[in-house]
């Protein structure tokens, strides 16, 4: 089964950098990272 | 956008101000959802967090990854084999590069009080404060702490030192920083009882007993920010409570305000 995950708030460091989290998700075969988004104004909002 | 596109898990991160509102809304949504800690500005937020969870009986995980890290699962077999006897105390020094990373990464927020809730405290105090909870495998509470803004003046601390108390008098100290000079961590970690001491310095495992010191093999390859992030997708999976959830990281805050208190 493909876990359809959304990260949310994602200007925060730990998305990219040191956790890393959406690094890891992505590396994960059985996980879809469906959607990330941020608050408004902000750099990026997408889904796919 | 979770309403558009319907995902099955949420990854949430966030300002620290901004947590607990967040968190609310994804219990009121019915998502399941792993939180970055500290999931709020003071215990009293997280505390709401984790009452509202419980009621709903919800999914939240936290992933405080230095329960995955080798010092961590080394200590709890030798606790689960008794090897250390009656403990004495642990001590947790986690220090990290200083606080100028944090608006090169647009993240100068951490260095706001109002939209971080403190320093290095608030940010990395969950991670040492719930080791220490973790081992002692009892409640504890706060008998000291200092705060220091001196070497880098900025508004929030950049050092932390907390001394706590466990119920059956396991004593503990945890430091925290955003000290260290360059990409990396000055960490330390050291569970002490009448028979053992564990320690894991600059990545190296020992074990000292009357016997002599016996070293273990060193860090494992995989990140233990990806072993949280596998643990709780595979507990939720499996409709199972979540490994670390937000009534650990709200035990763990709750000991953060209390050190605030007892430095001002």
């Amino acid at each position: 089964m493909t876990i359809r995950v959304a990260a949310i708030e994602v200007s925060h460091w730990h998305a990219l950098n040191d956790a890393a989290y959406l690094r890891h998700l992505v590396a994960m075969p059985d996980v879809e990272l469906v959607a990330i988004q941020d608050f408004p104004g902000s750099r990026r909002e997408t889904s796919s | 956008m979770l309403a558009t596109t319907g995902p099955d898990f949420v990854l949430a991160l966030g300002r620290h101000r901004q947590m607990a509102a967040i968190a609310h809304d994804l219990l009121d949504q019915g998502y399941p959802f792993l939180m970055e800690k500290p999931m709020g500005i003071n215990a009293p937020e997280v505390a709401g967090v984790a009452a509202k969870a419980a009621r709903l009986n919800a999914f939240v995980a936290v992933p405080l990854a230095q329960r995955y890290a080798p010092f961590a699962m080394r200590a709890r077999e030798l606790l689960a084999a008794g090897r250390f006897g009656p403990l004495s105390h642990i001590y947790v020094r986690i220090n990290r590069p200083g606080p100028a990373r944090y608006p090169a990464w647009d993240c100068a927020w951490m260095l706001d009080p109002a939209e971080a809730g403190g320093g290095c405290l608030r940010n990395l105090g969950p991670h040492g404060l719930d080791m220490f909870l973790y081992l002692a495998g009892e409640e504890a509470e706060v008998t000291g702490a200092q705060l220091s803004r001196r070497a880098h003046e900025r508004q929030v601390e950049d050092y932390a030192s907390v001394m706590l108390r466990s119920e059956s008098g396991i004593l503990g100290t945890v430091e925290v920083g955003n000290g260290f000079p360059r990409d990396g961590t000055d960490g330390e970690w050291k569970i002490a009882g009448r028979d053992a001491i564990l320690t894991m310095k600059d990545g190296i495992t020992k074990l000292a007993t009357a016997e002599g010191d016996e070293t273990f093999p060193g860090a494992t390859v995989t990140s233990p920010y990806f072993t949280a992030l596998r643990d709780a997708l595979d507990h939720w999976g499996r409709g199972t409570a979540p490994p670390i959830s937000v009534h650990d990281c709200a035990r763990a805050v709750q000991l953060i305000d209390q050190a605030y208190k007892r430095a001002s």
